[in-house]
């Protein structure tokens, strides 16, 4: 790829956004990019209230406590991508999302290698802040063997959208209250056995990062790596409006969420 | 008899979280599979197939080696990318909810 593909850069990790406006934001770049109406786009933004994001695939019945979410005011939605849930911590997670065709030969056709290839990215701007990551096959980023990052793909409309986390802090306590475990009998375990696989920039760095200063560097390592220039932008009017119409239609839908 | 539903969770070694659901049901004095849910947090290319996947498994009926022929024929005729998991892998865990759900069915 040479370095003059220019990537639209929209920051929005300063203005948090529901789990349904999210999504339907990220799948309305996916049009627009599709359509020929937007270049390669990478994305930065944050959650209010936090939320559960399912995968494509996941029985919504088996992974969340649904109740509990509610009384929480957890947000819970179910993604276009497959993947396991996450749970989007409202202080403590910096979320991306990339949009490139596939024929812009940006991204290597093979899943495997893209993934790889964006999660490069990621792994420069966390090297950039201090923290050495590795890419751990087939979508996560670890630091010294703890999941820092998860990161999940679709490939629709001739486009690849990627999106995945970077855990600027975490509360795994938190978040084993609204996710179901397999056995209740083994719930505390398997907390001690996440919270013993997992990381963030806070526990490798000493401080949390705000969500802006690790977007700068995690936004400077995927053009690096992607050879691309960024052009700062907001979304079209017409894509929000597009975002918001997808977001009622089909994320905020419980007919979607619950549809496995 | 009223159906009997089946449940097994199958982590892929390297790999992922397979949770299958299956319905079985009386037929003529037998058993069969009526009902198929693959749910988990593995990865497939285009997500949609899943639906189909879930058919091809159903239509495999309850032996092993048929099922994980029929799910392996069903991705490569479909172009079909699947990741975190294999034919086997979904195979296997679709025969360990099966035989939750006869043991469901003997115990009553």
């Amino acid at each position: 790829m040479s370095g003059e593909t220019v990537f639209r850069v929209i920051r929005h990790e300063d203005a948090p956004r529901t789990a349904a406006v999210n999504m339907g934001i990220d799948e309305s770049i996916l049009h627009s990019v599709s359509d020929g109406m937007a270049p390669p786009t990478i994305r930065f933004y944050t959650w209010a209230p936090s939320a559960i994001s399912l995968g494509y695939f996941q029985s919504l019945e088996l992974e969340v406590d649904a109740a509990e979410c509610r009384k929480r005011g957890v947000d819970v939605v179910r993604r276009i991508t497959g993947g396991g849930a996450v749970y989007h911590d409202s202080q403590g997670e910096l979320t991306y999302s990339i949009v490139v065709p596939e024929k812009s030969g940006i991204l290597p056709g093979d899943i495997l290698g893209s993934y790889r290839k964006v999660c490069d990215g990621i792994i420069t701007g966390l090297s950039d802040m201090g923290a050495r990551a590795e890419f751990r096959p087939l979508n996560d980023i670890v630091i010294e063997g703890r999941k820092i990052s998860g990161n999940a793909q679709t490939r629709r409309r001739g486009c690849i959208l990627q999106h995945g986390t970077i855990l600027l802090d975490v509360d795994i306590d938190a978040m084993f209250s609204v996710l179901r475990v397999p056995s209740e009998k083994l719930r505390g375990k398997m907390i001690e056995t996440v919270k013993a696989s997992v990381t963030s920039l806070r526990h490798r760095l000493g401080s949390r990062p705000e969500p802006s200063a690790a977007a700068d560097r995690i936004e400077a390592g995927m053009l690096r790596v992607m050879g691309g220039t960024p052009r700062t932008s907001a979304l079209t009017d017409e894509e929000m409006d597009r975002a918001l119409s997808i977001a009622r239609e089909r994320y905020g839908n419980d007919v979607w969420t619950a549809r496995r | 008899m009223d159906d009997v539903v089946g449940r097994c969770d199958r982590k892929v070694e390297k790999g992922k979280l397979l949770r299958i659901s299956v319905t079985l049901r009386s037929s003529g004095g037998v058993l069969v599979l009526t009902g198929v849910n693959v749910f988990g947090d593995f990865f497939m290319h285009p997500e949609e197939a899943i639906e189909g996947l879930e058919e091809a498994i159903l239509r495999s009926g309850m032996d092993l080696e048929e099922r994980q022929d029929g799910v392996s024929s069903y991705l490569s005729e479909g172009g079909i990318e699947l990741f975190g998991a294999s034919p086997a892998d979904i195979a296997l865990a679709v025969q360990g909810a099966i035989e939750d759900g006869l043991l469901k069915a003997r115990s009553g």
